[in-house]
C-alpha cells in the first residue's frame, strides 16, 4: 500500500499536498494520520483510487442541451447534436448551414470553441466532464486522415529504425496519435516540448 | 450581434456575476465589446496565457467576419485595462 508524509502550515494544506504526492483526487479513499498539528505533518495511506469518471446518458444530454443553448446565442444557423460519449468525454457535433463558420481555417475556430466550452461546461454541469466538439464532420475527417498519416509514418519508422518527430498538435490530436499506435508492438510514442508547441515523437521499440 | 454570446460566456466563467458589465460600441465596420469583470475574476476570464479570452475573440471574430464586421474584445477590471494582448483582428 502506498503511503506518504506531507507537511503544511495548516492541516488542510498538508492533506492536500499528500493527495498531490499520491497523485490522486479528493474522491480517492485515503487514510490520514496526523503526526503533528502545527506546523502540520500528516501521513496519508492510499486505500483505493477513485474510480474513473464515466458520464451517464443524463449528463451527456445535459451537456449537449447546454451547448445547444450556448450556440443559439450566436447570430448563426447552427445546431448542436449529441453524438455519444466515452469515459469523461461527451461528443457533440455542430451542424447546420453556418457550422463551417465555427470550424474555420484548419479547424482553428473549432479548437478554440472546444477549449472555451471545456472551461465553461464543467462549471455548469459536472466538474469532471470534458467536451469533444466537431463541426460539420471536420474533426471526424481530420481524425481519420491523421490516423492514416500516423500509421504510414510508423511504418517508415519501423523500416528505417529512426525516430520521427511530428509537427506540434493540440492535446486532443496528440491523443489520437498515441491511441492509433498504442497496440503496435514495434513502435512507441511520447510527447515533448511545451504547449502550444508540444509534439509527438514516434520511436522504434526496443 | 455578439453581446448575448459574450455575456453568457463571461457569466459562466466568473464567480462575481454582479460585477459583469458589457459595453458595445459600433464604429463603421468595427464592433468593440468592452467587458468589465471583478478584479478577482480576471484570471478566470483571461486564462493562462490569455487562452480563454483569445478563444472568445476567435469565435467572435469568425462570426464578425461572416457579417463583414471587425470585432474587438477588451477585458477590463474596475476601470483599469486587464489585458492589452489583443491579437490581430484581421481575419483575412
Amino acid at each position: 500500500m502506498t503511503s506518504v508524509e506531507a507537511t503544511g502550515n495548516t492541516l488542510e494544506e498538508a492533506k492536500s499536498r499528500a493527495l498531490g504526492m499520491l497523485g490522486v483526487g479528493r474522491n480517492a479513499q485515503v487514510e490520514f494520520e496526523v503526526l503533528e498539528e502545527s506546523p502540520a505533518r500528516v501521513r496519508a495511506t492510499l486505500i483505493e483510487e477513485e474510480p474513473p469518471y464515466v458520464v451517464t446518458p443524463q449528463v451527456a444530454r445535459k451537456v449537449a442541451d447546454y451547448i445547444s443553448h450556448f450556440v443559439r446565442r450566436l447570430p448563426l444557423q447552427v445546431q448542436a447534436v449529441l453524438r455519444g460519449s466515452h469515459g469523461r468525454y461527451v461528443e457533440v457535433e455542430l451542424v447546420g448551414r453556418d457550422a463551417n463558420v465555427l470550424v474555420g481555417k484548419n479547424g482553428e475556430v473549432l479548437d478554440r470553441l472546444q477549449f472555451l466550452l471545456n472551461n465553461i461546461v464543467p462549471r455548469v454541469t459536472e466538474p469532471q466532464v470534458r467536451v469533444t466538439l466537431d463541426g460539420a464532420g471536420w474533426r471526424r475527417r481530420r481524425t481519420e486522415r491523421l490516423r492514416n498519416q500516423v500509421i504510414a509514418i510508423a511504418n517508415e519508422v519501423k523500416a528505417r529504425g529512426e525516430e520521427a518527430v511530428l509537427p506540434p498538435m493540440p492535446p486532443h490530436e496528440r491523443r489520437i496519435v498515441h491511441q492509433a499506435l498504442k497496440d503496435d508492438p514495434e513502435v512507441m510514442t511520447y510527447s515533448e516540448g511545451e504547449e502550444p508547441n508540444r509534439y509527438v515523437v514516434i520511436s522504434p521499440r526496443g | 450581434m455578439l453581446r448575448e454570446f459574450l455575456e453568457a460566456s463571461i457569466r459562466a466563467l466568473v464567480e462575481d456575476q454582479q460585477a459583469v458589465q458589457i459595453k458595445e460600441e459600433r464604429n463603421g465596420s468595427m464592433l468593440r465589446y468592452t467587458i468589465q469583470v471583478a478584479e478577482s475574476d480576471r484570471g478566470r476570464v483571461i486564462g493562462k496565457q490569455g487562452r480563454i479570452v483569445n478563444a472568445l475573440r476567435t469565435v467572435a471574430q469568425a462570426v464578425g467576419a461572416k457579417n463583414r464586421v471587425r470585432v474587438q474584445v477588451i477585458v477590463i477590471t474596475d476601470g483599469a485595462p486587464a489585458d492589452t494582448g489583443e491579437h490581430d483582428a484581421d481575419e483575412e
